[in-house]
């Protein structure tokens, strides 16, 4: 199975190096240049994953989400968000609305993969067929602490669950 | 919420240098090292030699400003080619546009991470949309109730140019 990533971003050097991240993953990469563009493709192709920016012109990221989360079709889809809008509070704001991880520029293209292949079971082309994730695998909880000085890059706290109960 | 005048000037310097320090190294592998004015060197002045290529992003909220960072022709090419995995030739073939994109966004990060650091400090602002100059003998010229603040950085033999301009926002 293939699965379909859509990077939306205005910054055309984001998005190849997005592509150039994934070329040697068997991972189609759809590209979009707003949030307009980005909900049309979302709702053409229903990709596995998205990886989202905040600030672009004629829609932005924010709203791109808020409009993806308000859509039974669209709702269920993985957003990742890729920004150079850290801070606090945005990023309360944004985790508030609902992603599933949030990475703040500058990035290195293995974060991106590391925290993709967490949502996506990631395969390097010459691989065998992948596989869906079961209940058994590790999994990543995104923590965002409201109450304490913030700074997304130390404080985002990743907790891994080896066989664990949630409960 | 504190006042621009209660930021002291070292926190402006320890700031950016950060930001410059970690997108280049994060972004391209370049470690930057902050060159200290000597103290007879006209900092407030910017005087082009070469062909530059300046990328601008402003920030809007509890400060107003505008970063623009300064790269020559030469040092632009060789971050946009190893930001996009592209040798000289293929920079050369693929023309201003794509180099633009490049220092457009590493701009952006450099913007962001700056103004990031200043929101964790109680100065809440947003990002404006990258914006691109290109040429040489011009100069960029502060208003008047705007302060300007110029930091010079060494990466790898390069010279990177920082030139913060600013003023009080909401």
């Amino acid at each position: 199975m293939r699965y379909k990533l859509l990077t939306v971003d205005d910054s055309k050097t984001v998005r190849i190096i997005i592509k150039k991240a994934f070329k040697l993953y068997d991972c189609e990469i759809l590209e979009a240049a707003n949030g307009v563009e980005g909900l049309a493709l979302a709702t053409k192709e229903t990709p596995d994953i998205i990886l989202l920016d905040v600030t672009m012109p004629v829609m932005d990221g924010v709203e791109m989400l808020t409009k993806l989360k308000a859509d039974p079709a669209l709702k269920g889809i993985p957003v990742v968000m890729l920004t150079a809008e850290g801070g606090k509070d945005n990023v309360l704001k944004i985790a508030k609305i609902g992603v599933r991880d949030y990475i703040v520029k500058p990035f290195k293209e293995d974060l991106i993969i590391l925290k993709v292949g967490r949502i996506i079971d990631l395969k390097p082309i010459t691989d065998a067929p992948s596989r869906a994730k079961s209940i058994f695998d590790p999994a990543t909880l995104l923590v965002v602490e409201a109450s304490q000085p913030f700074s997304p890059r130390s404080k985002m706290a990743s907790n891994t669950l080896r066989g664990k109960s949630t409960a | 919420m504190p006042a621009i005048q209660d930021i002291p000037e070292a926190v402006f310097e320890e700031t950016i240098t950060k930001a410059v320090q970690d997108v280049f190294s994060t972004m391209l592998g370049l470690p930057a090292r902050h060159i200290p004015a000597e103290p007879a060197d006209p900092a407030n002045i910017l005087v082009l030699e070469q062909p530059h290529v300046v990328g601008t992003v402003g920030f809007i909220g509890a400060l107003n400003g505008l970063i623009y960072l300064y790269l020559d022709n030469k040092f632009a090419n060789h971050c946009a080619g190893n930001l996009l995995g592209m040798d000289a030739a293929e920079i050369a073939d693929a023309g201003d546009e794509c180099v633009n994109n490049a220092i457009g966004e590493l701009t952006n990060m450099t913007v962001g991470t700056f103004k990031n650091q200043l929101s964790d400090r109680g100065f809440p602002c947003k990002l404006t949309i990258p914006s691109i100059l290109r040429g040489s003998r011009f100069s960029i010229e502060p208003i008047s109730s705007a302060t300007r603040r110029i930091y010079r950085f060494d990466l790898g033999g390069h010279t990177l140019t920082a030139d913060l301009l600013m003023q009080p926002g909401e």
